[in-house]
């Protein structure tokens, strides 16, 4: 069964400028232990879409206006304060970009870490040494000093060390990472990547995994969404989605990157802008950008069919063998 | 002789007033004695980790900092002695561009008073003139004439960086610097500005300085490579021969570190342990050796030079058991 099953999810920012219409329409299963990695370019509600399961979307502007996202037999989206309560930070943790405003400047790291135990009624005592062996598990080196050390006292690696412990104390069953690694420097980035794959080893933790980077996708992910504009436009195996991409954004988006290309290639470029989500959108979203619209992708309502077994596109001319 | 000397560049800053314990002021050597040639019409790729001093560097080549002790050479003149108005009007041949489009453009400056500004400063064109120069750059960085009232909040984050683009070319530069010019887009919007980078580089025959933390892109572009450690290079030669074989063992572990858009590919990541130390206080010696895995008592107390490598002439390293480093 399911850990988490997200069903036909939309959140909506209610503007000045218009209502935009930032995830709509997204479902997705995960299952105990799966990493699921979640690419996409800034705007194409990757963040809203999880920060929309932990109720951290700000309401107002912000709505979730369809939806539901099972967990445990609870729907997150339409959870009581407590219940949230309840399944935040214990059962469900995230991992933000940007450690330093995620930890409080004014508290010593050790109360900091021990704060979703204490939050979960843990005795003190038994938090303490939870806390101590969490942050003894992320590799920092003498927990006991370091507890009593202030988060300006920690490198950037180390503070995102520390948000990996506190998100992991309570041993929660998924883990939402948020561009963990984006602000690190490559090595830094892959002590983390190779601390979170052990930690999901050990304890068969589910992990959500956003990033906009395809190389740190592919060596953490079981399997990857591809979101465009607020949708998910093409679903499977890690190794499916790099191997044999079934939608010209994902193709467009590989042949982006730099590493793939010979030295002084030409690099691929997608023409134009992603559409304004404040304007309804008819037919594929991507049709303006790509390569191989007919007339057809401009009025043909999208969603995603199978094509393999896990391998799911948004694109109908590659599921009708057109492409 | 080369188009870009950089020759023991040193940049370092006090740190002001006294420490905790009330001891004098301490410096940061950003910079530590860099050297490097650079021939005209080439890219070289400047990477590190951040804290590195590559950016430093950058901005103390281009005299936007005042260089400590040390050279710099573009096109045979010493730019480090200029004063006045003489440095004034060799700025014209080396531009700046930066990472930030966000931050680096004037908000309240439409596109043209942003590009034209630079014209009549040099005295470059006439008034009547400048519509006509402002919307040739336009269109050589690829934006739309139409747009040349708007102002940068008009623009998306890859417009903004044409538009600081076009403003460093203003000026006709033979040698250009830009800082992580495309770490702050998008991927697919990252290509765009690395194809144009590239086109200009053609078109115009600049010589390029390129820092970048991403060491995909700095492949990409980059003819040569510098590897920079807390302010001193590792190790530097032509890209793919670094890229094939890294001999400085900081070298093998940033490669080893780049994450590969391929599912199959498996490589044995080096790791190296901790961060870079910090360059107010940077280790005796060689300053990788404490993060060092072959690091012997001898690299604690002898700092390398950077020296040619005597299996790849065309490279450098700084590494005293560069033999040993490869035996394993």
């Amino acid at each position: 069964m399911a850990l988490l099953s997200v069903q036909n999810l939309a959140t909506y920012f209610y503007t000045r400028n218009g209502v935009v219409r930032a995830v709509n329409g997204v479902s997705y299963d995960l299952e105990p232990g799966e990493t699921l990695g979640i690419v996409g370019e800034s705007g194409s509600g990757k963040s809203v879409s999880c920060y929309s399961l932990l109720g951290l979307i700000p309401m107002p502007p912000g709505k979730i206006v369809s939806g539901t996202a099972m967990y445990n037999g609870l729907d997150l989206l339409k959870a009581t304060p407590k219940q949230m309560r309840d399944v935040r930070g214990s059962k469900i943790s995230m991992i933000f970009q940007d450690p330093m405003t995620c930890l409080n400047p004014y508290l010593k790291i050790g109360r900091q870490v021990m704060e979703p135990l204490i939050e979960e009624g843990v005795d003190k005592k038994i938090a303490y040494d939870r806390a101590l062996k969490a942050l003894d598990d992320v590799g920092i080196l003498d927990p006991e000093e370091r507890m009593k050390q202030y988060p300006h006292e920690f490198s950037g690696g180390m503070r995102q060390r520390v948000m990996i412990a506190m998100a992991l104390v309570t041993e929660p069953d998924l883990l939402i990472a948020d561009e963990p690694t984006t602000a690190l420097d490559v090595t830094v980035q892959a002590q983390i990547l190779k601390l979170i794959a052990e930690l999901k080893q050990r304890k068969n933790t589910a992990v959500i995994f956003i990033t906009h980077d395809l190389g740190v996708i592919a060596g953490i992910a079981d399997n990857v969404n591809v979101m465009y504009a607020g949708g998910i436009v093409e679903r499977g195996t890690t190794r499916e989605i790099f191997k044999q991409p079934a939608h010209p954004y994902t193709q467009a988006l590989l042949d982006s990157i730099p590493s793939t290309h010979a030295h002084g290639e030409r690099l691929f470029n997608i023409k134009g802008l992603p559409p304004n989500l404040t304007q309804e959108i008819t037919g594929c979203p991507f049709a303006p950008r790509c390569k191989h619209a007919v007339d057809a992708c401009y009025v043909t309502e999208t969603k995603l069919a199978n094509i393999g077994e896990q391998h799911h596109t948004a694109c109908f001319r590659f599921a009708g063998g057109e492409i | 002789m080369s188009f870009l000397v950089v020759e023991n560049l040193k940049k370092h800053f006090q740190v002001k007033g006294t420490d905790l314990f009330g001891r004098d002021k301490q410096v940061v050597k950003a910079v530590d004695g860099v050297s490097f040639r650079l021939e005209r019409g080439k890219v070289l790729g400047l990477v590190g980790e951040s804290g590195c001093g590559k950016s430093t560097l950058g901005r103390t080549m281009l005299r936007l900092l005042e260089p400590t002790e040390g050279r710099v050479l573009i096109d045979g003149t010493d730019v480090t002695t200029l004063k006045g108005e003489k440095l004034r009007t060799q700025r014209r041949t080396f531009q700046m561009i930066f990472q930030d489009p966000y931050a680096s453009l004037d908000p309240r400056m439409t596109v043209f008073d942003t590009l034209a500004e630079p014209l009549f400063e040099h005295k470059l064109v006439e008034s009547s003139q400048a519509l006509n120069r402002v919307k040739e750059l336009m269109d050589v960085v690829g934006l739309a004439s139409r747009h040349i009232r708007k102002y940068p909040h008009e623009f998306s984050g890859g417009q903004r960086q044409r538009i600081a683009i076009a403003r460093a070319l203003a000026l006709e530069p033979e040698l250009i610097v830009a800082d992580e010019p495309v770490s702050a887009l998008d991927v697919s919007i990252q290509s765009q500005i690395l194809n144009l980078l590239s086109d200009l580089r053609e078109q115009l025959g600049l010589t390029m300085v390129f820092i970048s933390h991403d060491l995909g892109v700095v492949k990409h572009v980059s003819d040569d490579l510098a590897v920079m450690y807390l302010g001193k290079i590792a190790e530097y030669g032509p890209t793919q021969e670094v890229f094939q074989a890294p001999g400085h063992p900081y070298t093998q572990a940033l490669l080893s570190a780049i994450p590969v858009p391929d599912p199959d590919y498996k490589v044995e990541q080096i790791e190296l342990d901790g961060d870079p130390p910090s360059p107010i206080n940077p280790p005796s010696g060689c300053r990788f050796h404490p993060r060092c895995r072959y690091a012997n008592a001898d690299c604690a107390k002898l700092e390398p030079s950077l020296d040619i490598d005597s299996q790849r002439p065309a490279v450098r390293v700084a590494c005293s058991r560069l033999d040993a480093v490869r035996q394993k």
